[in-house]
């Protein structure tokens, strides 16, 4: 452990002081390079007397974020306010997630101010507001967790979002079945008895009461579980990305459960009216446990667009063969064709795409053997989340440029597929869901269509 | 990652193994590999002084635009290398088996090979990437490279020493042996049209002819599975008989497939392409 000083843009303020220890880790958590004063920041290197990276990102930026634009400069120049941790994006929506919780938290104290002045849970005023300055401290603490969250892959926040009752639970169910259906209902109902089951007991009833007060809400947390994989899977396709998908079941999920729990205890005569900032309440912790459980932000993908351009272009060719739109000179590739051919004949299109996956490895190994596609793996193994059923998930084509020995820092990950008209037709499977667990960055299908 | 001292630092184990991915930019220095499967692809990677024994890899262990210099490798068996724009100097092989070993602009200067076996060795063709060529300058000194380039050269032995080298299948267009000494070869099987050398090791005249080698393995391996009474068989004869060398490796699948091979037959055959692929360049 050792102190430095640094000014905003990662420069010693007093060299002398890289002498004294061995440790290189400095500015933001990236490695400094005493020989080439350059920072390493994964992606990319950094030069902190100039204040800019010194290659362009492969990250081209959006257009809705100007800054983004522009390929070298340094956390948009903006160095005390934001970081950059991989030398792709920085860290803004630290502070969406931060201010989330920040009111989440303020309204858990005016809660617990009101139960503690001898109000009870569910006859708490709905009307009373969120401090502003309670909101912002909340805030502050919760975007520094959940920077620490996403620079160490969602550890904290996991654990903050823990802290919820309600719907909470579904984040951590999720993470646990790797299942949306399954977390979403069993989420909701885990949310709905311990909603419940508390509410019981901070009404001042027995534990036996609160117990069955528990089950009504299972069951209807259960529903609300059920529909909120529903509003998931819905968004999945108007979407088609999964990782909002995941946030909204998780969300709706929480949502719907504590709802259903408060309807029924209206019906039952133990409540006025819904609590609305309760029912926000528990579907935001569950969007909080759920993605504190994804490991932070969700990365995109960074795959140079001419190693995209290649990958594409080996497809069509590929595609081409097969329909012998193109010959080829080379004995094996006409091999490879002519065996497709023959399973596709023979209405086999299982064996016909096994085979046409070899051709177009075949031609990624004659793209690499010209010094393209460098920072490509073919059929990289990928470390599942204990709980799928494989050890590892193997997509086609996995991008990375680490300099850990020890890790594989992966920038995007390509899949052939046969085509399907929904683009996130492959999302929710097995295999792609793994990927995204683990890495952060769901695959990319490389469609193909073959035919005689 | 460097040893401390002159004692090599042994950073074997089984992650190794298991890690995937392509590892850029690393330097090793006296380091010792071994007893392990290698997975991840090395990338733009330094290795000085390495020792490397008993290790195994499918693929690019080998990767790209990487450096050894005085490394040694016992016992190290490779399939389905390429080695774009790798340079080894002054190193050491022996027992090596380099399976299907597709290498493009790649250079050993100073090596020495004990008892190295290559089957199915097929250089890739001279590019002369311009990208390349500055993403080489960047790296390290490749002193070869504008040699390789004038001549046309992909793979280049430079002052290397070969002791009973086993080559099998191979294809040695595109290949140049400079300066080198080649001491009791067994050559199998090998073409040698496209090689180059000031004082060819190789008999000029004659060599073997790799496409004839397939046809015969190829009609070994029917009538082994399925029998001289087989369709396949058959089928193969009379192709045979039409085409001989690079035109019957070209034309025969397409014969057999499109003249309608049973299916019960077709599986079998399939296994046998795979398996001759690794075989054969």
């Amino acid at each position: 452990m050792c102190l430095v000083a640094q000014d905003p843009w990662g420069n010693f303020r007093f060299p002398e002081e890289l002498e004294q220890s061995k440790n290189r880790f400095a500015f933001t958590g990236h490695f400094f390079d005493t020989e080439t004063d350059l920072y390493y920041a994964k992606a990319r290197h950094y030069q902190p007397e100039l204040g800019r990276f010194i290659t362009a990102d492969s990250f081209l930026g959006e257009f809705d974020d100007p800054p983004s634009l522009h390929r070298y400069t340094y956390a948009h120049n903006r160095p005390t306010y934001y970081v950059d941790p991989d030398g792709h994006a920085v860290i803004t929506t630290a502070l969406i997630v931060g201010a989330l919780v920040g009111v989440i938290f303020a309204e858990g104290k005016v809660i617990h101010e009101e139960i503690t002045a001898g109000k009870e849970l569910f006859t708490l005023d709905p009307n009373k507001g969120v401090s502003g300055g309670e909101a912002l401290k909340f805030g502050a603490v919760a975007g520094a967790a959940t920077t620490a969250a996403i620079l160490t892959g969602g550890a904290t926040l996991s654990a903050t979002g823990a802290l919820g009752i309600g719907g909470a639970t579904i984040g951590t169910t999720g993470a646990t079945t790797g299942s949306a259906l399954i977390s979403s209902v069993v989420g909701g109902a885990a949310g709905g008895y311990t909603g419940g089951l508390l509410g019981g007991v901070a009404a001042g009833q027995g534990l036996a009461e609160a117990h069955e007060q528990g089950k009504i809400g299972m069951l209807g947390g259960a529903v609300a579980g059920l529909a909120g994989y529903g509003a998931g899977a819905f968004t999945a396709r108007l979407l088609g990305q999964g990782a909002v998908a995941s946030g909204v079941s998780a969300f709706a999920g929480g949502a719907g459960g504590d709802y259903a729990l408060q309807q029924t205890s209206v019906a039952f005569g133990m409540q006025e009216e819904v609590n609305w900032w309760q029912v926000g309440l528990s579907g935001a912790v569950a969007f909080g446990a759920n993605y504190g459980s994804r490991g932070g932000l969700r990365r995109a993908a960074v795959v140079s667009r001419e190693d995209a351009a290649i990958l594409k272009s080996i497809r069509r060719h590929s595609e081409r063969l097969v329909r012998r739109r193109a010959m080829s000179n080379n004995p094996d590739v006409i091999d490879q064709v002519n065996m497709i051919r023959h399973r596709l004949h023979q209405g086999r299109r299982g064996p016909a795409g096994s085979r046409f996956h070899s051709l177009a490895f075949h031609f990624v190994e004659e793209a690499q053997s010209r010094g393209f596609l460098s920072s490509l793996s073919r059929e990289p193994r990928v470390m599942a989340p204990f709980w799928s059923a494989a050890k590892y998930r193997k997509p086609d084509f996995g991008f990375s440029m680490s300099r850990d020995a020890s890790a594989a820092d992966w920038h995007g990950f390509y899949d052939i597929k046969p085509f399907r008209p929904d683009p996130s037709a492959f999302n929710l499977t097995p295999q792609f869901r793994d990927i995204t667990r683990s890495t952060g960055i769901t695959p990319i299908p490389l469609y193909y269509r073959i035919g005689l | 990652m460097r040893a401390r001292g002159d004692e090599p630092l042994d950073i074997s184990d089984d992650r190794w193994g298991e890690t995937t991915g392509v590892l850029r930019g690393l330097l090793f220095e006296n380091v010792i590999l071994k007893d392990t499967k290698v997975r991840p692809t090395f990338v733009e990677c330094q290795f000085h002084g390495c020792q490397f024994s008993n290790v195994g890899s499918a693929g690019r262990f080998w990767g790209a635009l990487n450096l050894w210099t005085d490394c040694s490798f016992s016992g190290v068996e490779i399939s389905a290398a390429i080695s774009p724009q790798n340079r080894f100097q002054g190193c050491v092989f022996s027992d090596v088996y380099l399976k299907r070993y597709e290498p493009s602009e790649t250079a050993f200067v100073s090596c020495e090979f004990d008892r190295l076996k290559i089957e199915a060795l097929r250089a890739k063709p001279n590019m002369r990437n311009r990208n390349i060529r500055r993403r080489i300058r960047d790296a390290w000194e490749f002193p070869e490279i504008d040699l390789m380039d004038d001549q046309g050269v992909s793979v280049l032995f430079d002052r290397c020493r070969f002791e009973s080298p086993e080559f099998r299948n191979c294809r040695f267009a595109h290949v140049r042996f400079s300066r080198s000494r080649v001491e009791s070869p067994q050559v199998v099987d090998s073409e040698f049209s496209g090689a180059s050398s000031e004082s060819p090791w190789w008999d000029e005249t004659g060599g073997g002819d790799v496409d004839e080698a397939y046809k015969n393995a190829l009609i070994e391996a029917v009538e082994g599975e399925l029998g001289r009474d087989s369709w396949t068989f058959g089928k193969l004869q009379e192709c045979g008989a039409q085409y001989r060398g690079r035109d019957f490796r070209m034309k025969w699948s397409g014969m057999v497939i499109d003249a309608g091979i049973p299916d019960a037959e077709y599986d079998a055959l399939e296994r046998i392409i795979d398996r001759l692929r690794d075989r054969f360049a």
